[in-house]
């Protein structure tokens, strides 16, 4: 597998862990809070999901900051490869959120 | 060799901690839908409380506002019980006594008398009635203490119940 899509698979996986396990952790967090896990759960994974995509791609100045390089250099391929990281770690997020609402409310 | 044994160690650790959190996730995902059902409960439970309150508020408002404009009637009725020993006859002597004792009542705010029954109590209690029988002028009068015993209004009308003791003698005489 070439560096492009074990980055991507990564980027994925990272957003989904990020999303998965700080809602699983959070949900532990509220019990012992005296809140109702599975709601907290819910909410979180919400909140958490712009964080996953933030996380998985390692902050986001040094994308945007590659960005202005390669559309300034005319490396449009670059581009497109930071486009795809991008949509990784948003379907890694997206996914990790749609399985806690589908965990907890039963319909995605 | 210690820090093999070492590593290890931390390793167990660490491992037992990951399982604690494992279990806690297994846990919270089983029963999080019946905590989060009975937290739903709980506060579904606080809600209706807090509206009964408002509610049981509003009615004593009401309330309030209705017997605050009932005063105390001239017509206070009054009924004494003496022991079963006692003649009749100091009966209605008695009960004209408390009669005057609780004429400054009158005119005075139902509500404000049924708030502080105490004040009736306490000044009953240390009254003492003195009353001459008529057939035997010569004889000391009997001295009698009073104890209120029960209180009602009827609307503006205040009933109230006393129980008479008589005065022992020995203390009398101190």
């Amino acid at each position: 597998m070439g560096e492009f899509w074990s980055t991507t698979v990564l980027n994925y996986c990272i957003a989904l862990g990020v999303v998965l396990g700080g809602a699983m952790l959070g949900g532990i967090g509220a019990f012992f809070g005296n809140e109702p896990p599975m709601d907290t759960m819910l909410r979180l994974s919400e909140h958490l999901k712009i964080w996953a995509l933030v996380a998985a791609l390692g902050g986001t100045f040094d994308t945007i900051k590659s960005f202005e390089v390669h559309i300034l250099g005319g490396e449009m391929s670059q581009v497109f490869q930071q486009l795809v990281f991008i949509l990784s770690a948003f379907f890694g997020a997206h996914f990790g959120t749609v399985l806690i609402r589908w965990l907890i409310q039963g319909d995605l | 060799m210690a820090k093999p044994v070492r590593v290890q160690l931390i390793r167990v650790l660490v491992t037992f901690l990951f399982g604690v959190v494992a279990g806690l996730t297994v846990m919270n995902l089983l029963y999080g839908e019946k905590l989060d059902a009975l937290y739903l409960e709980r506060n579904h439970l606080y809600y209706r409380n807090n509206e009964k309150y408002k509610k049981i508020q509003a009615l004593e408002k009401d309330l309030n506002k209705h017997t605050d404009n009932l005063t105390i009637g001239q017509d206070i009725s009054v009924e004494v019980k003496l022991p079963e020993n006692e003649s009749r006859f100091y009966q209605d002597k008695i009960q004209q006594e408390v009669q005057s004792i609780m004429h400054p009542f009158v005119g005075k705010s139902v509500h404000w008398v049924s708030d502080n029954p105490e004040v009736l109590d306490s000044l009953l209690e240390k009254r003492i009635i003195q009353i001459q029988d008529e057939k035997k002028p010569t004889n000391p009068p009997k001295i009698f203490h009073l104890k209120l015993q029960y209180l009602t209004f009827v609307g503006s009308k205040l009933k109230v119940w006393v129980v008479a003791h008589e005065k022992p003698k020995e203390i009398e005489e101190e």
